[in-house]
């Protein structure tokens, strides 16, 4: 009796250690992992901003439009939302997610043009309590729509922060269990700015 | 007081004379002796020479080849140097060339597996060069039908519209990180709305019909 | 003081010239000079991270082993250019002597993420009996489990204190429970609650209110609502000796996004108590 109980205590601190030490593997991520977790944040801002584009263009059907806006909103965590303030109004408008590309759908110009200043900042990555990674990426958009005799009638320049959530998840795929890092993009300031 | 240069004078002439005389009559007496003072500064140079080659043999900082190497130590051992320390030398030197020779065989052993494991993998990655030219294909489409009429073919190839693509995002020492896996359906208009195919295909699974239940592809940033 | 500011700017566009290549970079055929954005501090974090030196000039990660990383000599030239050049206080002698001691070879001072005393404050509009009121809020990061979180450490709401005004020593002398109270079922307790607002000198002497609690009880019994955030701007306290602000610029420019607006060279006595505004008196370590 004695000596099984011994057993299992040795087996439970083998176990604990190992769980230990995968925990705090997984927080020292070599310099090459943490980068391509990273750029495939980046690479999902990036993608957010092709669907923009997407969904805004006048030449994009009704619905691959809304197809897209499906997919746009996979990117994101359930429940954000977009938060959106102007020089002229400092007071910040929330809108669902849905609602934000819903709208930009439905802009009532002939023509947009959405550009994106070819610059993106990253942040540090950091834990919270719950152990998911959050970042924040800043990106930087143009927004110019124009009348039906192509004169411009409306232009902005928002500093857009995006905060990006990644979280190291496994799954079972044809009898393989696969590590992967499930990133989702959370809520997002968009800021006029004066450039 | 003023005699004193004239008299200096003289005396420095005498002195020169004597001394050219007799400088001469010595450079005469001491020839052979001379030259056993050469040969031996010859020899202590040799040994001095050989001395910080073996040691740059043994520390692997000679730059020579193994097979230079041998050829320098064998040089060396041909002059028969009395000399315990150099004997001592040449068996240590001896022995880091054994040494190189093994590593070096093994290098080159392992230079030939990596290259015939880099022409495998281009070998199997050419044979899915037709699966990445159709996805391509959906990215570079001149317009939304004929990137629907792409992804429709391509779909074709899948066993199901949900069969799994896997997308590797870094390999290392032997790990692959994944991004969240997706479907054939999904990814496949993914790159018809991202209009860009930075990705290779690195392993498909089929099913006895030969469709795609799985396809893998590493993200190329 | 024209020149010194003209002056200032030219050094600034010089080290960014130095820093920074033009960059006129498209994108989908789109043409823009971006040396502003890049420029910019564009993220807090940013700001810590070229504090410390440890981004290129594309904001992109420096490894440890890269000799730019934490590097003084760096960071004496790229410091100067995150303050706010258009205030005397951060553009001056005072702003060179704290480039001076945080990048002194022998005790150079890094920031990090999980520093205690670092503040955040929001400035934020509440509506209370329909009226919009002005209301603080500060934040400061707390360590839990794996990660951290940003956690309501004080509020600043000219109301409460308004409740607790200052009585004078001598005002303050005269009202008590007597030590025998107790004998008489504390008969006299009645008197001391007739005036509830000088209620607090029955508390003792070291009572200090406690306004966030304050603060949850309107929110809770609904009498404050929470209508919008204003600005935000970071206190910085964890610098021996001296304590700065860092606030949002919003302007078309280089000097601006996140710069240091605020600098006080300010002993440790002084700062406890600046920080005492920031983070409750009992919470404090």
């Amino acid at each position: 009796m004695v000596k099984q109980m011994k057993k299992l205590a040795l087996i439970m601190i083998v176990l604990i250690g190992f769980v230990a030490t995968s925990a705090i593997a997984q927080d020292n991520l070599s310099p090459e992992r943490k980068q391509a977790i990273d750029s495939l944040a980046l690479e999902k801002v990036r993608d957010l901003s092709k669907y923009i584009s997407l969904i805004g263009s006048k030449d994009t059907p009704w619905s691959e439009a809304n197809r897209v806006i499906d997919r746009a909103e996979e990117l994101f965590m359930q429940g954000s939302e977009i938060g959106v303030s102007s020089l002229t109004r400092t007071e910040i408008n929330y809108y669902t997610t849905r609602k934000y590309f819903e709208r930009l759908m439905r802009l009532n110009y002939d023509k947009v043009e959405i550009d994106w200043y070819n610059i993106e900042y990253v942040s540090d990555l950091q834990r919270q309590p719950d152990g998911t990674y959050v970042g924040v990426i800043t990106i930087f958009q143009k927004f110019s729509a124009y009348d039906k005799e192509g004169r411009l009638v409306y232009q902005d320049t928002t500093k857009k922060d995006i905060t990006v959530y990644v979280k190291r998840k496994e799954t079972q795929i044809g009898g393989r269990l696969i590590g992967f890092w499930d990133v989702l993009l959370g809520d997002i300031r968009v800021k006029e700015t004066t450039i | 007081m003023k005699n004193i240069p004239k008299n200096f004078s003289k005396f420095l002439m005498v002195f020169l004379v004597a001394a050219i005389a007799l400088g001469g009559a010595s450079s005469c007496n001491s020839k052979k002796k001379l030259a056993k003072e050469q040969a031996a500064a010859a020899e202590a140079k040799k040994i001095e020479q050989a001395n910080n080659d073996l040691n740059a043999i043994i520390n692997g900082t000679s730059g020579w080849t193994v097979d230079e190497q041998a050829k320098r130590v064998a040089t060396i051992k041909s002059y028969n140097f009395d000399d315990p320390e150099i004997q001592k030398l040449i068996g240590e030197a001896e022995k880091a060339i054994e040494f190189g020779r093994a590593e070096e065989e093994r290098k080159a052993e392992e230079e030939r597996l990596r290259m015939e494991e880099e022409a495998r993998i281009r070998a199997e990655q050419s044979k899915y060069a037709g699966i990445d030219n159709q996805l391509a294909a959906i990215a570079t489409a001149s317009s939304v039908d004929a990137a629907n009429n792409e992804i429709n073919s391509a779909l074709q190839q899948f066993a199901s519209p949900d069969a799994p693509v896997l997308i590797i995002i870094s390999q290392e020492n032997g790990v692959n990180d994944y991004d969240r896996p997706t479907s054939a359906q999904n990814f496949l208009n993914y790159l018809k709305d991202v209009k860009g195919y930075n990705f290779k295909v690195v392993s498909v699974q089929r099913d006895s019909a030969g469709k795609i239940t799985e396809l893998e592809l590493l993200k190329k940033w | 003081m024209n020149i010194y500011r003209k002056t200032l700017t030219t050094l600034a566009i010089l080290l960014i010239a130095y820093t920074i290549p033009a960059q006129n970079n498209s994108f989908k055929g789109f043409s823009e000079d971006e040396t502003v954005l890049y420029t910019m501090n564009k993220q807090v974090g940013q700001f810590v991270r070229r504090f410390n030196m440890e981004e290129d000039q594309y904001g992109k990660f420096l490894l440890k082993e890269d000799e730019r990383y934490h590097n003084n000599d760096l960071r004496q030239k790229l410091l100067p250019s995150m303050f706010d050049i258009y205030n005397p206080r951060t553009a001056g002698k005072l702003k060179q002597f704290f480039v001076d001691d945080v990048t002194s070879k022998d005790s150079s001072i890094f920031l990090n993420f999980l520093d205690k005393n670092w503040y955040a404050e929001v400035s934020a509009t509440f509506t209370a009996n329909g009226d919009d009121v002005h209301i603080i809020l500060y934040l400061t990061l707390e360590e839990e489990n794996l990660g951290s979180k940003w956690i309501l450490s004080n509020v600043w709401y000219s109301y409460f204190p308004s409740l607790f005004p200052t009585i004078d020593s001598a005002e303050q002398a005269k009202y008590f429970l007597h030590p025998m109270s107790h004998e008489l079922d504390f008969m006299n307790l009645h008197k001391a609650l007739e005036r509830p607002d000088r209620i607090q000198v029955y508390a003792s002497q070291k009572y200090r209110p406690d306004f966030l609690t304050l603060f949850f009880y309107q929110m809770k019994t609904g009498k404050l609502k929470f209508k919008q955030i204003d600005s935000v701007k970071f206190h910085f306290f964890q610098i021996r000796n001296w304590y700065f602000e860092l606030s949002y610029f919003n302007r078309n420019e280089t000097n601006s996004g996140w710069l240091i607006s605020n600098l006080k060279y300010i002993n440790n006595e002084e700062k406890k108590e600046l920080i005492k505004s920031y983070r409750l008196c009992d919470s404090l370590q």
